[in-house]
């Protein structure tokens, strides 16, 4: 598994199973699904009808996705289902960032591939909370673009005012390890701060980033372009930066997307699925790495024991202790 | 085998050999104990400690023997060439020592300057044979240079390999 | 009062050796005799009597001697076995020639350079002259330079 999943199985599965019932009778349902970056969702049937399913999400970050419009953003993808009730204001669960309900009365003539695909978007749910502040700031890009497109860019009060343009901050988890992105006429640049929990993280992540560096020098030429910086924040996103400075541990991973990954359409929101969920493809490969290493130097401890337990003479018993059992040609034993 | 590393080993085997030569020792200073006399402070028993030997292959890879009359520690220093090496060879001998247990001749905690020790002990050398010891430390001494440099190429070639497909679907 | 737990009560046990007594009680060497044995040696050395150069070096070493003379010694064998490799490459003839008790002080210098940063530097030639001396004499001058008192 190279890739981590961007929709959450959890739920996928439990809607599923609901919208296509294998059995009659409805059970209630009461489930609360845990995503590693601190999301949480909770599905639960309502308590006066089993009909109707409370979905709702919570996300540490909803307070900075607010600022970029994620409540409008989510309303325009999920208010076209029919079925789907986007809950407001006092409505939304206590504890939770933001709710729907899914009625399955409503949903149960609708054919099978658009239950499916009704699932299937609920399933993205983090996903498209977290796009939102990407197409805002694609969508600053795009303005950019088309403002600059017949000025002379090179001229330093435009390069000012590039340069003072506003940087979104999502502090995904918390303010340690947060995303910058801050979008330019010709460029949106992406930045990730993350903290390496020890030693050993902070060196694989090292080997790991150098690689995202050069890849793109050696195969992969239209990738985004990929910067490293460790302990200092790049230079555009200073202003932004909260949190500890000068940590040992911190580092700032750089992408610059050009205008051939922002083309609008399936390819923007191919980039916006996949850049935003680097934090933690990076991380689990680092984890992964770890693991290997574990299961490699198991391996190896146990041939070196091997080799060791050769120097013990053949007859041996648990203790250590020689057994005496020579036998002579005819098969008796010494007596002692 | 690169050029140095036969006679840095022939040149281990043959120390080893020769300081592995045991024998049940009693203190002299406390009643009925039997100790390690190269772990113990030996200053009113110098003669009891024989001369250390140093081998070296050159300033990162080399071994310490510090043999006496009962017992032999030895210190293995394992070449480091950058920081991922440091790094897996720290938590490979810290892997190793949490196994000292089933080792017997290891050391929990390495001499200063070195990466890993063994004590071996005239029991040791009772209970097993002197020569498969020796051939246990050499062997050892291989396969850690050759398991260290293997997970050093393992981590790069994934590197490489999930760098590109983490930037690859992004056109 | 001082701590009576920490008191060393085994020195007032007068039945032990000091590390003073296990040396053998040898004449001293002084400064100035290593100084013109050196420079002996490089003579030699230069006008290419290598295996004589390397007999003088190993027949009298300063077992008896401050450690500036000891070291400076040291260092004269030092150079004196890179200048033999990198001009002889048959080091096991010159070896065959050296007396019984040369071959032993010639393990006590691989040794003692072995330990100094330099000599780890130049690992590899000191193996080499290790490796071939070893060949020739088998273990007997490991086991005196361990036993040996008389550092060198």
């Amino acid at each position: 598994m190279l890739h981590i999943e961007q929709n959450n199985l959890l739920i996928k599965q439990t809607l599923t199973d609901r919208v296509l019932p294998a059995e009659e009778g409805l059970k209630s349902l009461d489930r609360i699904i845990t995503d590693f970056d601190f999301t949480t969702y909770h599905i639960s049937t309502l308590p006066d009808n089993k009909q109707l399913i409370l979905i709702s999400i919570y996300l540490k970050c909803w307070d900075d996705l607010v600022k970029y419009g994620v409540v409008e953003y989510l309303n325009s993808k999920y208010g076209l289902f029919e079925g789907l009730t986007i809950l407001l204001g006092d409505q939304i669960e206590p504890s939770y960032n933001y709710s729907l309900v899914l009625d399955l009365g409503q949903v149960e003539s609708q054919a099978e591939e658009l239950k499916l695909d009704l699932v299937e978007q609920l399933s993205f749910l983090k996903r498209n909370a977290m796009a939102s502040a990407f197409e805002q700031a694609f969508a600053r890009y795009d303005e950019l673009a088309a403002h600059y497109a017949t000025s002379n860019t090179y001229s330093e009060e435009i390069q000012a005012e590039l340069q003072n343009e506003e940087v979104l901050v999502i502090k995904y988890r918390g303010s340690d390890e947060s995303i910058y992105i801050k979008p330019s006429f010709d460029r949106v640049t992406v930045v990730f701060s993350t903290v390496f929990q020890d030693e050993t993280d902070k060196i694989f992540g090292k080997v790991f980033l150098q690689e995202f560096v050069d890849a793109r020098k050696r195969s992969v030429q239209t990738a985004p372009q990929v910067l490293y910086s460790h302990k200092e924040a790049p230079l555009d996103i200073q202003s932004a930066v909260q949190g500890s400075r000068d940590d040992e541990k911190k580092g700032y991973i750089t992408f610059v997307l050009f205008p051939r990954h922002l083309v609008k359409g399936d390819r923007r929101e191919n980039c916006i699925s996949h850049i935003q969920f680097f934090r933690n493809y990076f991380h689990y490969h680092i984890k992964c790495s770890k693991a290997y290493m574990h299961s490699r130097m198991r391996f190896r401890v146990k041939e070196f024991l091997k080799i060791l337990n050769r120097a013990k003479p053949e007859n041996v018993d648990e203790e250590g202790k020689v057994i005496e059992n020579r036998k002579t040609a005819s098969g008796r034993r010494f007596v002692a | 085998m690169s050029q140095s590393l036969k006679p840095y080993l022939a040149a281990v085997r043959s120390s080893l050999t020769a300081a592995i030569c045991l024998e049940d020792f009693s203190s002299q200073l406390v009643e009925r104990h039997n100790r390690p006399e190269i772990e113990v402070d030996n200053t009113h028993n110098p003669e009891l400690i024989l001369n250390p030997m140093i081998i070296a292959r050159n300033e990162n890879e080399k071994i310490l023997i510090e043999p006496s009359v009962n017992s032999v520690r030895v210190s293995i220093k394992i070449k480091q060439a950058d920081e991922i090496e440091q790094i897996l060879v720290h938590k490979f001998t810290r892997f190793l020592t949490s196994r000292a247990e089933n080792f017997f001749i290891l050391r929990r905690v390495p001499i200063k300057g070195y990466d890993i020790s063994f004590l071996i002990t005239n029991f040791h050398t009772e209970q097993m044979l002197k020569d498969k010891l020796v051939d246990f430390i050499i062997e050892f001494m291989e396969d850690v240079d050759k398991e260290i440099s293997e997970m050093k190429l393992f981590l790069n070639a994934r590197a490489r390999v999930i760098a590109e497909a983490y930037l690859t679907p992004f056109d | 009062m001082e701590d009576w737990r920490r008191i060393d009560i085994d020195q007032f046990d007068g039945d032990h050796l000091t590390p003073q007594e296990l040396i053998p009680e040898l004449p001293e060497t002084s400064h100035d005799e290593i100084v013109a044995l050196s420079k002996q040696i490089r003579s030699a050395l230069t006008s290419g009597q290598f295996s004589e150069a390397l007999a003088l070096a190993l027949d009298s070493p300063p077992y008896n001697a401050s450690d500036a003379t000891k070291s400076l010694h040291s260092d004269t064998v030092f150079e004196t076995l890179c200048s033999i490799k990198n001009n002889r490459s048959d080091l096991s003839g010159i070896i065959k020639q050296l007396s019984p008790s040369q071959q032993d002080n010639l393990v006590k210098y691989l040794y003692r350079n072995m330990a100094t940063p330099a000599g780890a530097k130049q690992g590899g030639l000191l193996l080499n002259w290790f490796e071939k001396t070893v060949e020739i004499t088998g273990l007997g001058p490991v086991v005196r330079y361990m036993s040996d008192r008389r550092t060198v």
